[in-house]
């Protein structure tokens, strides 16, 4: 039996090394999209004019106070195993209330979002009961699906803190796409 | 009545981060001239020579190793009273915000008196006493702005005077002689081995000159030392980093092409800014900045896989701290990633308003990895054994102790998280060989703990598992002897098991559906994140908890195989290459 379990092992083991190939097959998402030079560049610019929107709408509906932002996208890769064309692409931006308490903010900036014309969720509830989340997605004119989401930290002073980012899903970069993301 | 004082206006502080980044970018450069001047003066020669055109030529690099000395001592100079300035306006801009708090505390009880002035309403019996505090507090305020005031007229003036110092050549070159003996301070670090304490003590020791120079002259020691503060490791590392970036960049923007090892050590370089980016726009709960550190960066360990960490928040500071141990596979061209994941375990962690968090992404060991080179196939099978896992604990532990001896204030909440064939590493460093001593340990698609390891009380520290039902990897945890241990799962080894997602079945031709169920312990949204979160916030007790495996793996793998059928099993075998077949025929016996 103990034979027969190591054998299974082997083969296992085996085929997940012809998976992690680098000059074979080599490991790859799932699931990605596959992007060019030319959509990587409109999604970059339409995230970064959806984060405006994003920080702006729920901001203002909370009465909040927009923090620092530098208007400049990250990326990083989908998984740490996959090749480094295998990318997700994000921008973040982020605002404080002032006089605020968590569950009104989640609560005020799902609306905003209702009324951007997204589908909003509630949820997170890191702290049992209390939903710190709001969530929404949407497609980028290149097809990309982008995954909108605010998460409202309990600020230490009282004052909650949100953060809200948009990511792409895992992108599959052609090479000059790669290379316009080098510093 | 009492007339009500109002607050002085907030002066405006215009200092942000971004003064650091400039005292970066001049230490960066600081970096590139101080290796010209070592070049410069390994290939001179003796002062006063005279004779033969190639002495002559070493003669006048000689000449030109003195100026750029000149150069180096006074960037190091500049450095040094840059430093001090950032670190103070540092200190002053907390101050500012303090202040800018009480003024917003002030101009509400400014309104709310002034209301209760106007009010038709009978006497206001308190109204007087609390104008009068409130007086007393607009008063405390004002003095306090005014200190601020001329804390940073100060700041700014010691800066221009310590610059002045040092911006003309003459006054350079005679730095030169004040410039800290390097060669010594780096004889004596060596003397004190690895001890994270001893070595800190040291640092501390040390004149701001003296780090600088360090600093400045041997980044990539300076930068991967354990004990040594994180901001001095990570402005050491950040301008190895920066110098080596700008070289490659610049061979590239010359058209040379880069060789394949040149190339290597570019997108290591582009992965690490990238990780480094996580934080980029992101806020804690006190809606700071998040920062950002580079705690480790040597691109040329593990025969070029090159070591890396990064850490989100300060773990000198912290009231939580997380390390990342990734598992097989992992490079320094792919930190970034381990870095997103690093990122969302904070995230998650601070969401439960426990107290501040940091998490490290570490990739500091020689991860088993493969390729199709016959090193990478030697390299790869790595996998099967523990002896890289017992290399990568003794890193650990080192890493781990800086941290603790670099902590300002109390010991923080600790928690190590392995993943892959990292949590056999994160075992072999906290069990019965090891000396790392945490107080949470999580173990992810964890293939075992190390054979030495068969419980969780093995461990030094709560141990939580999470392991999907279809990962694969985590199915190889068996009581024989040619695994990595137990599988951490199984009811027999006693860990708090938490529920985890599996996005896919395994098959056993969908190698990509088995490697994403593998990968998928620190997606956003899932389960598994949450319950790393939780523990990480020191909320353990709360995780998720579902019953442990009872049946062993090879029921599992049985079970499968019957399920795929022999055709799909049969196909992974035979795609792997001879040699890889022939290595395990010899250590399994088949064939």
């Amino acid at each position: 039996m103990t034979r027969i379990r190591h054998a299974i092992a082997v083969i296992l083991v085996l085929a997940l090394m012809v998976g992690c190939e680098d000059g074979g097959v080599e490991a790859e998402p799932k699931e990605s999209v596959k992007v060019g030079a030319a959509d990587l560049r409109s999604t970059r610019s339409e995230i970064l004019d959806l984060i405006g929107t994003a920080v702006t709408s729920a901001s203002s509906a909370a009465g909040g106070q927009k923090l620092p932002s530098s208007d400049e996208i990250k990326s990083s890769g989908c998984d740490a195993i996959y090749p480094r064309r295998f990318r997700y692409v994000e921008v973040s931006g982020g605002f404080r209330v002032p006089n605020g308490d968590r569950a009104s903010v989640v609560g005020k900036i799902r609306d905003a979002w209702l009324a951007e014309g997204w589908k909003p969720e509630v949820g997170g509830e890191e702290v049992a009961g209390e939903d710190d989340q709001v969530m929404s997605t949407k497609k980028a004119s290149s097809g990309v699906p982008l995954t909108i989401r605010a998460i409202v930290l309990e600020g230490s002073s009282g004052q909650p803190v949100v953060n809200i980012d948009i990511r792409t899903s895992c992108l599959e970069l052609s090479q000059d796409a790669l290379d316009s993301l080098d510093r | 009545m009492t007339l009500i004082d109002l607050p002085v206006e907030m002066p405006d502080c215009t200092y942000t981060t971004a003064g650091r980044s400039v005292v970066s970018g001049v230490r960066a450069c600081a970096t590139v001239i101080s290796d010209v001047a070592g070049t410069m003066h390994a290939n001179a020669a003796p002062a006063g020579i005279e004779g033969e055109p190639a002495e002559v030529a070493q003669h006048a690099m000689t000449e030109t190793a003195g100026q750029v000395d000149a150069a180096a001592a006074a960037m190091i100079t500049g450095l040094t009273a840059l430093d001090a300035y950032c670190d103070r306006m540092d200190e002053l801009k907390s101050t500012w915000h303090d202040l800018e708090n009480m003024k917003g505390a002030l101009d509400i009880s400014v309104t709310s008196l002034r209301s209760r002035q106007n009010s038709s309403e009978p006497v206001d019996a308190t109204l007087d006493t609390d104008i009068r505090a409130h007086n007393s507090k607009v008063a405390t305020y004002d003095t306090d702005v005014s200190t601020w005031t001329s804390d940073v007229t100060a700041a700014e003036n010691r800066v221009i005077a310590a610059l002045g110092r040092a911006d003309t050549v003459l006054e350079a070159e005679g730095l030169v002689g004040s410039v800290p003996d390097v060669p010594t301070l780096l004889q004596e670090l060596d003397e004190l081995g690895k001890d994270p304490f001893a070595i800190n003590t040291w640092w501390l020791a040390l004149s701001a000159a003296e780090r600088e120079a360090l600093k400045v002259s041997d980044p990539s020691i300076i930068g991967n030392t354990d004990g040594i503060p994180i901001q001095d490791r990570d402005d050491a590392n950040r301008a190895h980093l920066s110098a080596l970036l700008n070289t490659l960049a610049q061979m590239k923007d010359d058209g040379e092409t880069l060789s394949e090892d040149q190339q290597e050590l570019y997108d290591q370089a582009q992965s690490v800014y990238d990780g480094l980016d996580q934080a980029k726009d992101e806020y804690d709960l006190n809606g700071d900045p998040i920062p950002a550190y580079l705690m480790l960066y040597d691109p040329y360990a593990a025969d070029g896989d090159g070591y890396g960490a990064i850490a989100f928040g300060n773990p000198e500071t912290a009231d939580h701290v997380s390390v990342n141990v990734p598992g097989f596979g992992n490079k320094l061209t792919g930190i970034d990633g381990l870095a997103g994941s690093a990122f969302d375990v904070r995230e998650t962690a601070e969401r439960h308003g426990n107290g501040t968090v940091a998490s490290i992404a570490w990739m500091g060991y020689d991860a088993p990895e493969f390729d199709s080179s016959v090193n990478g196939v030697v390299d790869g099978l790595g996998v099967a054994g523990e002896y890289k896992a017992e290399a990568g604990a003794r890193n650990l532990e080192s890493f781990v102790d800086g941290l603790r001896a670099t902590r300002q204030g109390e010991d923080p909440h600790m928690t190590v998280i392995g993943h892959s064939y990292g949590s056999t590493t994160v075992g072999k460093a906290a069990g019965q060989d090891g000396t790392l001593d945490v107080d949470d340990i999580v173990l992810v698609g964890s293939p075992g703990a190390g054979e030495e390891n068969p419980h969780a009380s093995d461990l030094r520290g709560n141990v939580y598992v999470g392991s999907a039902g279809d990962d694969f990897v985590s199915r190889l945890g068996s009581t024989g002897d040619v695994s990595l241990g137990t599988d951490p799962a199984s009811a027999g080894f006693g860990g708090t098991r938490f529920e985890v997602d599996t996005p896919g079945d395994f098959a056993f031709d969908d190698w990509d559906t088995n490697l994403d169920i593998h990968t998928s312990y620190f997606d956003r949204d899932s389960s598994s994140l949450a319950n790393v979160g939780m523990v990480v916030a020191n909320d353990g007790g709360d995780v998720d908890e579902v019953d442990h495996r009872q049946a062993p793996n090879s029921v599992w793998y049985a079970q499968e195989a019957a399920e795929d059928g022999w055709r799909a099993t049969e196909a992974g075998y035979e795609a792997v290459e001879d040699g890889v077949k022939d290595w395990f025929k010899n250590r399994f016996g088949l064939g």
